[in-house]
């Protein structure tokens, strides 16, 4: 899950407003890209590249862009999307830095 | 993906994404490793643990970063935020947790084959959820279509409604024009009818259809010659002919009214006698529907107490004398005994020093028929 995953009231559904454009949220945002890029690092440093299936894991990524591109509306106006289903599947069969790339698929 | 699909996204938002998802990812392998998850899987039992743990700190830290982005953008409280947009998610990311390690455990043990096998059984079932939601979303759209047209419908019979009760108004001044030397009657029929009606422990529904029934029993009186209504003496046997048609002119004229139509079986059998004397067809007891019996009686009562062109009205205490009289067989013994208990306790009550609403002072029938439309409609 993400993107479509929490609903519309996901980030990259929706406005969020000129204030998002300055300030506090300016700091939090960059702060929240700045961890989340050493996260994307650390995990890939550690990723063990022998492990890997290459076949599968274009599969769970195109599986993830798959789910994320198709969510299913529900009656809330929201939406849900089973691409975490894939980054789970990443995380079991392969460890975190496989994860973190298909969530980024 | 969804970064530039459907449409590209602004640098920003692209930005927040690509940190929660990467914090959100990172949080969950990094718990599933901790918690004892073995890469790539082995038994079933203890994966499941794992995923159930890691897919729990996804979900908390890829809601919470977005729940404060919300609530920094629109200064609201953070829990607030994500009690409103993702307390009803759990069961469906567990769900989808559950699926991601099938989806593993699948590959383990059968290769691609495997997940062919788990992902297109899924894929259907998405397609049909897909079309079920759509087809329930024109179910919903036409649900609204009719919630739109019932609401022009319920306009249209307000109106409709509107209409009749213009045309009760019309009845009503035209008979009170007619009988304007009986002034009151109408009403004071109607009010010893609805007191018996009630002491009889009738329902709002049948003491309504009293109401109108009791305003509306002579208007049949306006098809009878102005010279009879107003004649200073007794009729004659065939001026009394002309005279007794006018229930059944009475009734004929409320079933042009559909509003209406439930009273004209009381406006025909109102002059009907208990043991089967009266007209116009002779009913006797129970086939007289007791409103009609109740409306007879109060008729009797007020026209033997006002003055007549051919006599002088009589007291009180001698009309009901003569409606128990008349007990059992002009009228319904039972429904002379209720309306000489609501005579006395009138008089008791005026005796007190209560203030007694003088039927002849009921001026305001239209507005009484108005309410009784409604309750009876």
């Amino acid at each position: 899950m993400g993107g479509r995953d929490v609903g519309w009231r996901d980030l990259g559904q929706r406005e969020l407003g000129p204030s998002l454009m300055k300030g506090r949220i300016d700091l939090y945002v960059g702060s929240i890209t700045f961890a989340g890029f050493i996260a994307l690092v650390a995990a890939s440093s550690r990723q063990r590249t022998d492990l890997l299936d290459p076949i599968m894991l274009v599969v769970l990524v195109g599986l993830a862009c798959l789910a994320q591109r198709v969510p299913v509306f529900l009656f809330r106006s929201s939406a849900i999307s089973v691409s975490f289903a894939a980054v789970i599947a990443a995380y079991v069969l392969y460890g975190t830095g496989a994860a973190v790339w298909v969530r980024h698929s | 993906m969804n970064s530039v699909t459907p449409r590209r996204k602004p640098l920003r938002k692209v930005a927040f994404n690509f940190g929660s998802f990467a914090l959100s990812a990172f949080a969950a392998g990094e718990l599933y490793r901790l918690t004892g998850g073995v890469t790539p899987p082995s038994a079933i039992a203890p994966t499941l643990v794992s995923v159930g743990l890691s897919a729990a700190a996804y979900f908390l830290v890829n809601t919470s970063l977005t729940s404060v982005a919300i609530a920094m953008s629109e200064g609201q409280n953070v829990v607030a935020v994500w009690r409103t947009n993702y307390s009803w998610m759990p069961v469906n990311f567990g769900a989808t947790a559950v699926q991601g390690a099938a989806l593993a455990l699948a590959y383990q043990a059968l290769g691609l084959f495997g997940v062919f096998v788990f992902t297109v059984p899924l894929g259907v079932a998405w397609f049909s959820f897909r079309l079920y939601m759509a087809k329930s979303t024109e179910v919903r759209q036409r649900n609204e279509e009719l919630s739109t047209v019932n609401e022009l419908l319920r306009q249209t019979n307000d109106r409709l409604e509107q209409s009749h009760v213009s045309v009760i108004g019309a009845l009503i001044g035209a008979l009170e024009a007619k009988e304007s030397h009986l002034s009151g009657h109408a009403a004071t029929t109607m009010h010893y009818s609805v007191e018996v009606g009630r002491t009889l422990g009738l329902g709002a529904e049948e003491i309504a259809a009293i109401k109108l029934g009791a305003l509306f029993h002579d208007v049949g009186k306006i098809g009878v010659p102005e010279s009879l209504l107003s004649k200073p003496a007794e009729l004659t046997d065939e001026e009394w002919v002309e005279m007794r048609a006018h229930p059944t002119i009475g009734a004929s004229l409320l079933g042009n009214v559909p509003m209406l139509e439930r009273i004209r079986p009381l406006v025909l059998a109102h002059h009907e006698n208990f043991d089967g004397t009266g007209y116009p067809h002779g009913l006797k007891g129970s086939e007289i529907p007791l409103a009609a019996q109740i409306i007879s009686v109060a008729d009797a009562y007020d026209a033997m107490t006002s003055e007549r062109p051919y006599r002088v009205a009589l007291r009180p205490k001698r009309a009901l004398r003569e409606l128990r009289a008349n007990a059992g067989t002009q009228f319904n013994p039972v429904v002379v005994e209720a309306f000489i208990q609501v005579c006395i306790e009138e008089r008791r009550r005026a005796a007190r020093g209560k203030t007694v609403v003088h039927p002849h002072q009921h001026e305001h029938m239209y507005q009484q028929a108005l309410e009784a439309v409604k309750v009876a409609s």
